[in-house]
């Protein structure tokens, strides 16, 4: 068995939905870290060839064997384009309270908010986006959401630390003491 | 007050976010400090934009929009009335700082969006094809893994949503209503009969095996099974889309009319 082969395959047949190092390790019988090299392998071997169409990105923790961006005019001409998740403003902002807040419960969102978020949590939760992960321990036991693999997919960002800065505000105004409401520029690992 | 006509907001209220996008834009358009906000000017303005608007929306969310209307005039009255009383006045200015304090916080975000949406173009620059359908090549004997202590109902919905779309197309295609009342007593039953032929099946295997079953009869069967299971009678166990039902050995099963007699 030919390893590397065996794993372009592999991507090949998982497409854009990607496929997890974890996963790939329960058809080839070695390391995840073997695994992640022979992945950066082929991906050096694309990026350097420029014969060759494909690259290999990396959204949260799958992998993914998608065309060269440089390609895409032409492929677009072919099959036209669409885009597939349009967000409205308030599901994008929905999304993005949860993804700085992780995990964050509705009445967290609704706070920032100012307004009923029930329906965008859900229509989230439909697209694949968003998942509830557990429940608070307090009262009411309030649902916990989280994003899942689907949002780094959706914006290409590899992890939590690729997430937008948010802009500080300067807050030395009045006695406006200091904000303690954002513990939200934590940076993943 | 500022009377400032000169430039209205351009948009009606359908398109904002609730009452806090309509300040947060206010404060924008109008080149207001957010920290230094004239709390006066602000309700007026913003009562002014949702008076002239409100009839655009439905009731249901127009109430949001009027709360904060009201909250507004009772800040800008404790405001602009004298008051003496040095408590009251401090009430003021932490509610001022409590306010701007959400909008402060709410402009964090609004602000992140952009850059949100110019992530999404980006990633469109790079395209894959869709995932193949390898279903038809799996191995028939499912690998059946022990459902974790948390479970997410989500999945669970979404196997039983599946279940049913399943069989909705092919076997209840009728028109017309039923009015026949299914008890769930009578479709454990059937699972029990069922259960006596196979000791363990899919959820999916048991609907199969009846003909002309009914949307409500299939979620009457999900009643029984989580009764059953709540007996140990049976063990339910979730692989992916699919349910797996087992009967239970009879050691562990308590006996249902005992605990119903004893009750």
């Amino acid at each position: 068995m030919n390893i590397k082969s065996v794993i372009e395959s592999v991507l090949y047949v998982a497409g854009d939905e990607g496929i997890e190092a974890s996963d790939i390790k329960k058809i080839v019988e070695v390391s995840v870290d073997e695994i992640k090299q022979v992945l950066s392998q082929l991906k050096t071997q694309y990026e350097s060839n420029p014969d060759c169409g494909f690259t290999i990105k990396v959204f949260g923790t799958r992998y993914h064997l998608l065309s060269k961006p440089e390609n895409k005019e032409y492929i677009v001409k072919l099959l036209g384009f669409k885009r597939r998740n349009p967000l409205t403003a308030s599901l994008m902002e929905t999304l993005a309270i949860i993804a700085y807040n992780r995990p964050c419960t509705g009445s967290k969102i609704e706070s920032i908010r100012g307004v009923d978020s029930t329906g965008a949590i859900n229509k989230l939760i439909e697209l694949g986006l968003v998942e509830q992960t557990g429940r608070v321990d307090g009262p009411g036991r309030a649902y916990e959401y989280e994003v899942t693999q689907k949002f780094f997919n959706l914006f290409g960002i590899k992890s939590f630390a690729d997430l937008p800065k948010m802009n500080d505000v300067q807050t030395d105004v009045d006695d406006y003491d200091s904000l303690d409401f954002f513990d939200i520029n934590r940076t993943e690992e | 007050m500022i009377e400032n006509n000169s430039h209205q907001l351009n948009l009606s209220l359908e398109s904002f976010d609730g009452p806090l996008d309509v300040l947060e834009n206010l404060i924008r358009e109008r080149k207001m400090d957010i920290l230094n906000l004239d709390i006066a000017a602000l309700a007026d303005q913003y009562v002014k934009f949702i008076s002239e608007n409100i009839d655009t929306i439905k009731i249901d969310v127009a109430s949001d929009y009027l709360v904060m209307a009201t909250y507004l005039l009772e800040l800008k009255s404790k405001k602009i009335i004298p008051n003496l009383d040095v408590v009251e006045k401090s009430d003021f200015d932490e509610e001022r700082r409590q306010l701007i304090q959400r909008l402060v916080e709410y402009r964090k975000y609004k602000e992140t969006l952009p850059k949100f949406f110019q992530k999404q173009t980006n990633r469109e620059e790079f395209l894959g094809k869709n995932p193949d359908d390898i279903t038809e090549f799996s191995s028939e004997i499912p690998i059946i893994e022990k459902m974790p202590g948390q479970v997410n109902p989500q999945k669970l919905i979404q196997a039983f949503t599946n279940a049913i779309n399943r069989y909705r197309f092919s076997q209840i295609a009728r028109h017309g209503l039923s009015v026949k009342e299914i008890s769930v007593d009578a479709v454990k039953e059937d699972v029990k009969k069922f259960l006596s032929q196979n000791e363990n099946f899919t959820f999916d295997q048991f609907i199969k095996s009846l003909k002309n079953v009914s949307l409500q009869y299939i979620v009457t069967t999900f009643l029984a099974l989580l009764e059953m299971a709540k007996y140990r009678q049976i063990t339910i166990e979730q692989k992916d889309d699919t349910i797996y039902i087992t009967k239970c050995t009879t050691t562990i099963g308590i006996d249902e009319d005992e605990i119903k007699g004893r009750s």
